[in-house]
């Protein structure tokens, strides 16, 4: 009968149904694998994704796909609900469900446990919840499965669900923020240059719909994409970064960018970080376990992020640098480095980096640094201008547009020191709701790690957040003399085309990879979560007086 | 959806979780769901704050183009300056007895000025000869 | 597989923890120096107030001086002064600072040839050792010059404008304006001298003053703060100069005393109704558009500066000019009329211990009117009419009357002259009869032409003035001629004028006589305070037409050389001054020729 009723549906809605059925794997639940013959079940997984039916089995046609969709999309389906299942079925049911329980007091269940959309949905329904463990023990397979496993997963098409809306409206906040501030900013410098106080402003709302653009682009491509061409991606990175060293114009002090016609400049240095994020989330993702020892993991990952902020720091881009490392350091180390290791990296590192990173000019900035206010029409013109500027600011700063350092006392107030702009229009509140907003995008930024159900998307999101919360961290840190000074943009805030196109990128990668994203069965500060946390740790307790009693 | 329960204590009490209705917000006449209410409300706060400073930026423009024409000003008054001196100078009887000396010509001899008396003679309304103090 | 990924999310529960330490580390950092420091502290926000406000004095120009014809007299121009920076230069050019400096020496020498190139650069070194920022090396260029150094923009070197007083006419009555210069260490110009210092309040203006939130470069931002004391512009004047007339005047005087080789001379020209000054010249005098170089320079018989105006300052002995203010009081009284006849031996005795007066060269005229006294200039027909008709008693206030002794009024600083009289020590009455043909009484040309202005004005004098409006930014206020007092009766000026227009004819004045015209007038030669007998000041005074007087005109000469008359040497150029005026103001003749 399910077979006639399956058959009939097919028959309304044929392309749908074919559609769902390609983009849709073949599963076979564990439970009705149980009911077939009960022991095949480990290797059932493994073939899952193949047509047809295991030799040698009774052909069983699946429980209606349309039960899949419904459960997928969760919408009540009245049909299934007036479904009943013939008296025998609901008899072998609940023998499976037994041995099913039985298996989970088991400390090694004999399938893996997968969340959300197979076995797991009908077990949370059926199972009591007080028994069910938080979290399931993984089950046991064999590397060359689990790669396997892997390498599968990597091809599934899947269906993407919906983006998170916070990180969108944070990311689009701060954006528009940006936006306003820089044309508040730059308007009478642009007056004064060009006659319009508007012109600056204008090439940067070009450059935030590029953006737009290129967000909606990559929040519509799948990220596992990006695993295939990230190699190409580093290399064609590298490239240009050689590039720019040999053939770059200089501005401000700095050789970093590379310019067609008058108008379009572009930094090498921030499509560096998108994709040397890309690419080391796959070559970690790939590497696996290897990243705790130092041969396979550590070694070469010195060495690739050696190269790159080695040529970045022949462009004397101290900032980017140090995004790069301490975004790469991230990765590594949710990746499963070893903490001693790592240390033991991190030392070095800092050592070459107290060594060769004050040299020449950058020596004075740190002397500078050390003592804001001595010399200040010299080394420290900036950060004594910005302290000026956050000075005059208070609580509620001066108003929109009434700043008064943007009139040539501060120099290049709409690149890097924008923040003290916003300090002075703006006041406390304005900055301390830039700071939150970035401290929101790192929350759903780490959150969506969290949850991401396959490592390469975890680290990449550890990667893209790290990179952007960070980056925000040192040009704030730099305006406020917390940090000697850097050439680092506000991302999404300051001006400049590059840095905003691939920030704006690598958050419709963060989008994107949102999409994927699996509730998972214990988040953390969920109700039901810490309520069982609660009865758990009371069940502890009662058992650890039970046991001093007795 | 339930399986039928033979009255073991495993049967599902629970209904498959229905899809929850976002809630819908009726602000005014608007129908949005929150998210699309947050979005336009950041980008509506953001073109207001772009009006804003469109109309300081207008402040602006003019405020440069006041001090363009300040400079101007400034050279033009030297200009103008330099230039009533000059008048001045050119006017002066000491230049134009001089410079009529290079012409060639002399003060005249009053004796052979005659003067003839016009009785009822009027001046015309507009030109001076010989203000009297 | 899951192991990692429990384990990354754990790693990655801890990242995000430290992103939060960090940035709430920044916000603390943050309200440190934005709630902190702001007001207590470093003083930020007063810092940043500090920089960006800036008071501005903002300089009223000075006032304009008109002619009578609306002819440019004093004006102000920019000129440019030249700076260069010894310090910046030497920073620019480390290694080759001699070979820069020559270099810069020789564009700058193209450009100003007055530029001592050797001396510049002896005080550029002087400079550089004294780590001085800017140095002085040329001061007040031309416009032209100005705009060629612009144009070549040599490095470390700067125009500062700076605003001047300048005098297109040149040296044209200069006496009269005086100069504007920095007395006492003042950081504005003030007037000196003349006109500059009499009005100088009213030239000056009042500066404003700007305190704006300003940019970088020091302009006054829109969105800022603002309060402005817009500077009130100097009023400018009109005076009652006449420049044809007073560059005729000045030229005629300068030639008249070159030829005759004196010391000096005064002019003065009065409109009779109004007493208006038409013209007052001096010789010397000197150009106030370089008025430093006659420091040293002195007029007025080397007793004064040459800045001061003869006119007003230099007081002396009128001589036979003031025949006419003793027969003016005597005719008031009644006590005389033009027919009255004396005896006149050539010398008048006294009884007083008045020492004998005799008259020039000791010539008697026998039985003489009072109009002949005058003809033949007799010192003993006014020395019998001061002494022996009026009396102290009577003369004395007529002398005072007449303004002698005190200022008269005229809008400029003055000497009042001197006379002994009654009361005053040393008097003696033999300066009563001194006093009466113009000796031992001291006063200034203006003085004299005033008198003869009231005799003129039918006996009513006015009170002098040089400025004839006043411009206040678009109010003008026109000064009108004052009364001072009836000096004498109008029966009697018109009798004192048929004698002196008899004099005129047949006395001593006959080359002052202009064709076509009834002329009034008296010469006088003084001899400098008994001195010697030929160095005289030799003066005429008189006025024109007779009939209806236009003008009264004073000139006198400092000891003339060739000719030491009144009658002789002043004589010619009062004629011709008459002349002019007669012609410029289209004055009809009044007398068939």
């Amino acid at each position: 009968m399910p077979d006639e009723r399956q058959r009939q549906a097919r028959q309304a809605r044929p392309g749908k149904q074919e559609g769902r059925r390609k983009a849709l794997p073949h599963l076979r639940s564990p439970a009705l694998e149980a009911l077939a013959g009960g022991d095949g079940a480990g290797q059932g997984q493994s073939e899952r994704g193949k047509r047809g039916q295991p030799a040698g089995r009774p052909p069983r046609k699946p429980v209606s796909s349309q039960a899949y969709l419904a459960a997928e999309e969760q919408l009540k389906v009245p049909s299934l609900a007036r479904k009943k299942l013939p008296a025998r079925a609901v008899r072998l049911l609940d023998g499976v469900l037994d041995r099913v329980e039985q298996a989970e007091a088991a400390p090694a269940p004999a399938r893996p446990q997968r969340s959300g959309l197979t076995a797991g949905w009908r077990r949370r329904l059926l199972a009591e919840e007080e028994s069910a463990t938080v979290t399931a023990t993984p089950p046991e397979l064999s590397e060359e499965e689990q790669r396997r496993l892997e390498e599968l997963e990597m091809r599934l098409p899947r269906v993407a669900g919906r983006v998170d809306h916070w990180l969108l409206i944070v990311v689009l906040a701060l954006l528009c923020f940006g936006l306003v501030m820089v044309y508040s900013a730059s308007s009478f410098i642009s007056a004064s240059l060009y006659g319009d106080a508007s012109y600056i402003f204008q090439r940067e709302l070009l450059w935030a719909v590029f953006g737009v653009i290129a967000m909606l682009v990559t929040m519509h491509i799948d990220y596992r994409l990006w695993r295939r061409f990230s190699l190409i991606g580093m290399l064609l990175a590298l490239a240009l970064l050689v590039l720019v060293l040999r053939f770059g114009t200089s501005a401000y002090g700095a050789t970093r960018w590379l310019t067609f016609g008058s108008f379009i400049s572009f930094q090498p240095s921030e499509l560096v970080k998108l994709v040397l994020a890309l690419y080391i989330a796959d070559w970690l993702a790939r590497k696996g376990k290897q990243v705790r020892t130092f041969l396979y993991g550590l070694a070469p990952f010195v060495i690739l992020v050696g190269v790159v902020l080695g040529l970045v720091l022949l462009e004397k881009d101290m900032g980017t640098a140090v995004i790069i490392a301490v975004a790469a350091t991230a990765m590594f180390f949710s990746a499963g480095a070893n903490i001693a290791q790592l240390l033991l990296a991190l030392a070095c590192g800092g050592l070459v980096f107290l060594t060769q990173a004050f040299r020449g000019y950058r020596y004075f900035r740190l002397l500078g640094f050390l003592d804001p206010f001595r010399d200040v029409t010299g080394i420290n013109l900036q950060l004594y201008q910005s302290l000026l500027a956050l000075g005059s600011g208070g609580w509620f700063g001066l108003g929109l547009g009434a700043s008064r350092q943007k009139t040539g006392y501060l120099p290049l107030p709409y690149i890097d020191s924008i923040f003290a702009i916003i300090g002075e229009e703006l006041g406390f509140i304005g900055c301390a709701t830039v700071m939150l907003l970035f401290l929101w995008l790192a929350f759903r930024g780490f959150r969506l790690a969290r949850r991401t159900p396959d490592l390469y998307g975890s680290l990449l999101a550890t990667g893209i957040t790290t990179w952007l919360v960070v980056q925000a961290m040192i040009n704030i840190g730099s305006s406020t003399a917390s940090i000697p000074y850097t050439g680092v943009p506000l991302p999404f805030i300051s001006f400049g085309g590059s840095s905003l196109v691939v920030s704006m990128a690598a958050v419709g990668v963060l989008l994107n990879i949102s999409r994927y994203v699996q509730e998972p069965d214990d988040p953390l500060f969920s109700r039901r979560t810490l309520e069982l946390r609660l009865k758990r740790s009371r069940q502890r307790a009662a058992a650890r007086a039970r046991q001093s009693a007795s | 959806m339930h399986y039928a329960s033979s009255g073991q204590k495993k049967a599902p009490t629970r209904p498959i979780v229905a899809a929850r209705r976002r809630r819908q917000l009726h602000p005014f006449f608007f129908q949005m769901g929150p998210v699309a209410l947050t979005i336009s409300s950041v980008l509506l706060i953001a073109l207001m704050a772009l009006l804003y400073l469109s109309q300081l930026s207008q402040a602006l423009n003019v405020n440069q183009q006041i001090q363009d024409y300040q400079a101007k000003q400034a050279v033009l008054q030297r200009q103008n300056q330099d230039l009533v001196n000059t008048l001045a100078q050119e006017q002066s009887p000491a230049y134009i007895a001089a410079h009529a000396q290079a012409q060639g010509l002399v003060p005249a001899d009053p004796k052979a000025v005659e003067v003839l008396e016009v009785p009822g003679l009027q001046s015309v309304p507009g030109q001076q000869s010989g203000v009297a103090p | 597989m899951s192991t990692e990924v429990r384990r990354a999310r754990a790693r990655q529960m801890l990242i995000f923890l430290l992103v939060c330490v960090g940035m709430f580390a920044l916000l603390g950092r943050l309200y440190y120096w934005q709630i902190v420091e702001a007001y207590s502290g470093h003083k930020l926000a007063l810092l940043a107030s500090q920089e960006h406000i800036h008071d501005q004095v903002l300089t009223a120009s000075r006032g304009l001086i008109y002619d009578a014809n609306g002819l440019v007299l004093a004006t102000n121009v920019v000129r440019d002064d030249v700076y260069i920076e010894p310090v910046q230069f030497s920073e620019d050019h480390p290694d080759d600072l001699q070979e820069a400096l020559s270099q810069t020496l020789t564009a700058l020498h193209g450009v100003l040839p007055a530029l001592p190139v050797a001396e510049t650069r002896h005080a550029f070194m002087e400079a550089l050792s004294a780590n001085r920022w800017s140095l002085l090396i040329a001061h007040a260029v031309t416009p032209q010059q100005s705009e060629r150094l612009r144009e070549l923009a040599l490095p470390a070197v700067f125009l500062a404008p700076q605003t001047e007083r300048i005098y297109p006419q040149g040296d044209l009555a200069a006496q009269v304006l005086g100069y504007v210069g920095y007395i006492g260490g003042s950081s504005s110009p003030q007037g000196v001298y003349g006109i500059e210092a009499q009005y100088n309040s009213l030239l000056a203006g009042k500066p404003g003053n700007l305190t704006a939130e300003r940019d970088l470069y020091g302009n006054p931002l829109v969105v800022g703060a603002s309060s402005e004391e817009p500077p009130v512009p100097g009023a400018n004047l009109t005076l009652t100069i006449d420049s044809t007339i007073q560059y005729f005047v000045q030229t005629q005087l300068a030639a008249t005393v070159k030829q005759l080789g004196a010391q000096g001379g005064t002019v003065v020209v009065l409109d009779v109704h109004t007493g208006a000054v038409v013209a007052m010249a001096g010789y010397p005098d000197y150009d106030p558009n370089q008025y430093g170089r006659y420091a040293d320079q002195t007029g007025c018989l080397h007793s004064e500066e040459v800045y001061l105006n003869p006119a007003l300052y230099c007081a002396y002995e009128p001589g036979s000019t003031l025949k006419a203010v003793t027969m003016a009081a005597a005719l008031d009284q009644g006590l005389i009329t033009p027919d009255t006849t004396i005896y006149d031996r050539g010398y008048l005795t006294f009884n007083d211990g008045t020492p004998m007066v005799t008259n020039w060269q000791d010539q008697a005229w026998g039985r003489e009117t009072m109009t002949e006294v005058l003809v033949h200039s007799a010192n003993v027909g006014a020395a019998y009419v001061a002494h022996d008709l009026l009396g102290p008693s009577r003369y004395y206030p007529y002398l005072a009357r007449f303004g002698f002794g005190q200022r008269t009024g005229i809008d400029s600083p003055e000497a009042t002259g001197f006379y002994r009289q009654p009361g005053s020590p040393g008097w003696t009455p033999s300066d009563l009869a001194r006093q009466a043909f113009g000796q031992s009484i001291l006063a200034t040309p203006l003085q004299v032409a005033l008198a003869y202005q009231a005799i003129a004005n039918d006996g009513v004098m006015m009170r002098p003035y040089l400025v004839s409006a006043i411009d206040t930014n678009g109010h003008v206020t026109r000064i009108q001629p004052q009364v001072v007092r009836r000096v004498i009766s109008s029966r009697a000026a018109r009798e004192l004028t048929g004698m002196l227009e008899v004099a005129a004819i047949d006395g001593s004045a006959q080359r002052a006589l202009v064709p076509g015209y009834t002329v009034a007038a008296k010469t006088g030669t003084a001899t400098t305070q008994g001195i010697s007998e030929d160095q005289t000041e030799a003066s005429v005074a008189g006025f024109l037409p007779a009939s209806h007087p236009r003008f009264v005109i004073l000139v006198k000469l400092d000891r003339p050389q060739a000719s030491i008359y009144g009658g002789t040497a002043a004589a010619p150029l009062w004629k011709a001054i008459a002349q002019e005026l007669m012609w410029y103001y289209h004055v009809p003749p009044d007398q068939s020729q």
